[in-house]
Protein backbone atom coordinates (compact mmCIF):
# COMPACT_ATOMS: atom_id res chain seq x y z
CA UNK A 1 0.00 0.00 0.00
CA UNK A 2 2.79 2.32 0.97
CA UNK A 3 4.75 1.43 -2.20
CA UNK A 4 1.67 1.98 -4.35
CA UNK A 5 1.18 5.44 -2.88
CA UNK A 6 4.84 6.28 -3.40
CA UNK A 7 4.64 5.16 -7.01
CA UNK A 8 1.51 7.25 -7.52
CA UNK A 9 3.32 10.30 -6.13
CA UNK A 10 6.30 9.68 -8.41
CA UNK A 11 3.93 9.32 -11.33
CA UNK A 12 2.20 12.59 -10.45
CA UNK A 13 5.54 14.30 -10.17
CA UNK A 14 6.57 13.10 -13.63
CA UNK A 15 3.29 14.24 -15.17
CA UNK A 16 3.53 17.67 -13.53
CA UNK A 17 7.15 18.10 -14.66
CA UNK A 18 6.18 17.16 -18.23
CA UNK A 19 3.27 19.62 -18.19
CA UNK A 20 5.48 22.42 -16.85
CA UNK A 21 8.05 21.78 -19.59
CA UNK A 22 5.34 21.68 -22.25
CA UNK A 23 3.84 24.93 -20.95
CA UNK A 24 7.27 26.58 -20.98
CA UNK A 25 7.72 25.45 -24.57
CA UNK A 26 4.30 26.87 -25.56
CA UNK A 27 5.06 30.13 -23.77
CA UNK A 28 8.37 30.53 -25.60
CA UNK A 29 6.60 29.96 -28.93
CA UNK A 30 4.01 32.56 -27.94
CA UNK A 31 6.73 35.06 -27.02
CA UNK A 32 8.60 34.45 -30.28
CA UNK A 33 5.34 34.94 -32.22
CA UNK A 34 4.72 38.26 -30.44
CA UNK A 35 8.23 39.55 -31.18
CA UNK A 36 7.94 38.58 -34.86
CA UNK A 37 4.56 40.28 -35.36
CA UNK A 38 5.74 43.35 -33.44
CA UNK A 39 8.79 43.67 -35.71
CA UNK A 40 6.60 43.23 -38.77
CA UNK A 41 4.01 45.72 -37.51
CA UNK A 42 6.75 48.31 -37.00
CA UNK A 43 7.75 47.74 -40.62
CA UNK A 44 4.14 48.30 -41.68
CA UNK A 45 3.37 44.64 -42.44
CA UNK A 46 0.19 43.71 -40.59
CA UNK A 47 -1.02 40.67 -42.57
CA UNK A 48 0.13 38.21 -39.90
CA UNK A 49 -1.42 40.02 -36.94
CA UNK A 50 -4.85 38.36 -36.87
CA UNK A 51 -3.46 34.84 -37.29
CA UNK A 52 -0.85 35.51 -34.58
CA UNK A 53 -3.51 36.84 -32.21
CA UNK A 54 -5.66 33.76 -32.75
CA UNK A 55 -2.67 31.45 -32.16
CA UNK A 56 -1.69 33.36 -29.04
CA UNK A 57 -5.22 33.10 -27.61
CA UNK A 58 -5.33 29.36 -28.40
CA UNK A 59 -1.98 28.86 -26.60
CA UNK A 60 -3.30 30.81 -23.62
CA UNK A 61 -6.44 28.64 -23.57
CA UNK A 62 -4.31 25.47 -23.64
CA UNK A 63 -2.18 26.82 -20.78
CA UNK A 64 -5.28 27.65 -18.70
CA UNK A 65 -6.73 24.21 -19.38
CA UNK A 66 -3.45 22.58 -18.30
CA UNK A 67 -3.37 24.71 -15.13
CA UNK A 68 -6.86 23.48 -14.25
CA UNK A 69 -5.70 19.93 -14.98
CA UNK A 70 -2.67 20.29 -12.70
CA UNK A 71 -4.87 21.63 -9.90
CA UNK A 72 -7.17 18.61 -10.27
CA UNK A 73 -4.19 16.26 -10.40
CA UNK A 74 -2.59 17.67 -7.25
CA UNK A 75 -5.88 17.45 -5.36
CA UNK A 76 -6.24 13.75 -6.21
CA UNK A 77 -5.10 11.31 -3.56
CA UNK B 1 14.52 48.20 17.85
CA UNK B 2 15.25 45.96 14.88
CA UNK B 3 14.89 42.82 17.06
CA UNK B 4 11.48 44.03 18.11
CA UNK B 5 10.60 44.63 14.48
CA UNK B 6 11.67 41.08 13.59
CA UNK B 7 9.50 39.70 16.35
CA UNK B 8 6.51 41.75 15.27
CA UNK B 9 6.88 40.96 11.58
CA UNK B 10 8.54 37.54 11.33
CA UNK B 11 9.58 36.45 7.82
CA UNK B 12 10.65 32.93 7.04
CA UNK B 13 12.98 33.64 4.11
CA UNK B 14 13.35 30.02 3.10
CA UNK B 15 9.61 29.60 2.92
CA UNK B 16 9.21 32.96 1.25
CA UNK B 17 11.67 32.12 -1.54
CA UNK B 18 10.25 28.66 -2.15
CA UNK B 19 8.24 28.52 -5.38
CA UNK B 20 6.01 25.50 -5.85
CA UNK B 21 5.43 23.94 -9.26
CA UNK B 22 1.83 25.06 -9.08
CA UNK B 23 2.87 28.68 -8.45
CA UNK B 24 5.34 28.52 -11.32
CA UNK B 25 2.62 27.09 -13.56
CA UNK B 26 0.26 29.89 -12.49
CA UNK B 27 2.91 32.50 -13.23
CA UNK B 28 3.54 31.06 -16.70
CA UNK B 29 -0.21 31.00 -17.42
CA UNK B 30 -0.55 34.62 -16.34
CA UNK B 31 2.45 35.61 -18.48
CA UNK B 32 0.92 33.69 -21.39
CA UNK B 33 -2.33 35.64 -20.90
CA UNK B 34 -0.34 38.88 -20.89
CA UNK B 35 1.35 38.04 -24.18
CA UNK B 36 -2.02 37.05 -25.71
CA UNK B 37 -3.54 40.38 -24.62
CA UNK B 38 -0.49 42.24 -25.96
CA UNK B 39 -0.77 40.55 -29.35
CA UNK B 40 -4.52 41.26 -29.48
CA UNK B 41 -3.90 44.91 -28.54
CA UNK B 42 -1.32 45.18 -31.32
CA UNK B 43 -3.83 43.74 -33.81
CA UNK B 44 -6.53 46.16 -32.59
CA UNK B 45 -4.13 49.12 -32.85
CA UNK B 46 -3.24 48.14 -36.42
CA UNK B 47 -6.95 48.26 -37.34
CA UNK B 48 -7.33 51.88 -36.21
CA UNK B 49 -7.77 54.37 -39.05
CA UNK B 50 -4.55 56.35 -38.73
CA UNK B 51 -3.62 56.60 -42.35
CA UNK B 52 -4.40 60.27 -42.83
CA UNK B 53 -3.38 62.93 -40.36
CA UNK B 54 -4.77 66.41 -40.52
CA UNK B 55 -2.54 69.38 -39.77
CA UNK B 56 -2.82 73.13 -40.02
CA UNK B 57 -2.49 74.19 -43.69
CA UNK B 58 0.85 75.80 -44.48
CA UNK B 59 1.94 77.87 -47.48
CA UNK B 60 4.74 76.16 -49.44
CA UNK B 61 5.47 78.28 -52.49
CA UNK B 62 4.04 80.01 -55.55
CA UNK B 63 3.28 77.84 -58.55
CA UNK B 64 5.72 79.68 -60.83
CA UNK B 65 8.64 79.16 -58.47
CA UNK B 66 9.12 75.58 -59.67
CA UNK B 67 9.64 74.62 -63.28
CA UNK B 68 8.54 71.12 -64.40
CA UNK B 69 11.14 68.52 -63.41
CA UNK B 70 12.42 70.37 -60.31
CA UNK B 71 11.98 70.17 -56.56
CA UNK B 72 11.93 72.33 -53.46
CA UNK B 73 12.65 71.41 -49.84
CA UNK B 74 10.28 72.69 -47.17
CA UNK B 75 9.18 71.86 -43.62
CA UNK B 76 5.74 70.54 -42.72
CA UNK B 77 3.92 70.34 -40.31
CA UNK B 78 6.68 71.16 -37.80
CA UNK B 79 9.92 73.01 -38.46
CA UNK B 80 12.00 69.84 -38.19
CA UNK B 81 9.75 67.69 -40.43
CA UNK B 82 11.60 67.95 -43.72
CA UNK B 83 9.59 67.52 -46.90
CA UNK B 84 10.18 67.71 -50.63
CA UNK B 85 7.84 69.39 -53.10
CA UNK B 86 8.27 68.04 -56.62
CA UNK B 87 6.89 69.40 -59.85
CA UNK B 88 6.84 66.41 -62.14
CA UNK B 89 7.69 66.64 -65.82
CA UNK B 90 3.97 66.58 -66.50
CA UNK B 91 3.58 69.78 -64.45
CA UNK B 92 1.73 68.06 -61.59
CA UNK B 93 2.77 68.89 -57.99
CA UNK B 94 3.42 66.16 -55.42
CA UNK B 95 5.09 66.28 -52.01
CA UNK B 96 6.61 63.66 -49.73
CA UNK B 97 8.43 63.51 -46.46
CA UNK B 98 12.14 63.94 -47.10
CA UNK B 99 13.18 61.33 -44.55
CA UNK B 100 13.99 57.92 -45.96
CA UNK B 101 12.05 55.26 -44.04
CA UNK B 102 15.25 53.23 -43.72
CA UNK B 103 17.62 55.41 -41.67
CA UNK B 104 16.12 58.90 -42.14
CA UNK B 105 18.62 60.15 -44.72
CA UNK B 106 17.22 62.99 -46.88
CA UNK B 107 15.85 61.75 -50.21
CA UNK B 108 16.36 63.62 -53.50
CA UNK B 109 14.22 64.01 -56.57
CA UNK B 110 15.99 62.34 -59.51
CA UNK B 111 15.37 61.06 -62.99
CA UNK B 112 16.92 57.67 -63.69
CA UNK B 113 16.50 56.04 -67.10
CA UNK B 114 13.67 58.42 -67.88
CA UNK B 115 11.79 57.50 -64.69
CA UNK B 116 11.11 60.07 -61.97
CA UNK B 117 11.92 58.79 -58.49
CA UNK B 118 12.79 59.86 -54.97
CA UNK B 119 16.31 58.59 -54.38
CA UNK B 120 18.13 58.02 -51.09
CA UNK B 121 21.90 58.30 -51.67
CA UNK B 122 22.85 56.67 -48.35
CA UNK B 123 21.90 53.08 -49.25
CA UNK B 124 20.54 53.48 -52.79
CA UNK B 125 16.90 53.13 -51.83
CA UNK B 126 14.29 54.63 -54.13
CA UNK B 127 10.59 55.47 -53.93
CA UNK B 128 7.97 55.95 -56.61
CA UNK B 129 7.10 59.57 -57.32
CA UNK B 130 3.52 58.46 -58.07
CA UNK B 131 2.55 57.11 -54.64
CA UNK B 132 5.70 56.84 -52.53
CA UNK B 133 5.98 53.04 -52.60
CA UNK B 134 9.41 51.44 -52.31
CA UNK B 135 10.94 50.65 -55.69
CA UNK B 136 14.30 49.28 -54.56
CA UNK B 137 16.75 49.14 -51.70
CA UNK B 138 16.44 48.63 -47.95
CA UNK B 139 13.58 51.03 -46.98
CA UNK B 140 10.96 48.92 -45.16
CA UNK B 141 7.96 51.24 -45.67
CA UNK B 142 6.63 53.64 -48.29
CA UNK B 143 7.60 57.26 -47.81
CA UNK B 144 4.79 59.37 -46.26
CA UNK B 145 2.96 61.58 -48.71
CA UNK B 146 2.03 65.21 -48.02
CA UNK B 147 -1.41 66.29 -49.17
CA UNK B 148 -1.29 69.45 -51.27
CA UNK B 149 -3.89 71.99 -52.24
CA UNK B 150 -3.66 74.61 -54.96
CA UNK B 151 -5.08 77.98 -53.93
CA UNK B 152 -4.99 80.17 -57.03
CA UNK B 153 -1.24 80.61 -57.69
CA UNK B 154 -0.10 79.15 -54.41
CA UNK B 155 0.71 75.63 -53.26
CA UNK B 156 -0.37 74.76 -49.71
CA UNK B 157 0.36 71.67 -47.63
CA UNK B 158 -2.83 70.56 -45.85
CA UNK B 159 -2.24 67.05 -44.46
CA UNK B 160 -0.10 63.93 -44.46
CA UNK B 161 -0.64 60.28 -45.36
CA UNK B 162 1.51 57.78 -43.50
CA UNK B 163 0.85 54.87 -45.87
CA UNK B 164 0.15 54.18 -49.51
CA UNK B 165 -3.59 53.94 -50.10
Amino acid sequence: MRTAELRRRHQKSTVVAALVLFQLFLFLIQLWLFVVVLENALEGKTQMLNAATLSSIVIFAINTWMLAGIKRLLKMK
Amino acid sequence: MSDRLREDFPIDWEEDHFVTRREFFKFLTLASGGVAVGTAALAAYAQLPKNRRQFQPAFVCNVDKLTPGSSLAFSYPRAHDLCLLVRKSSGEFVAYSRRCTHLSCPVEYERQNGEEILYCPCHHGSFSIEDGRVLQGPPPRPIPRIELERREDEIWAVGAYSEVE
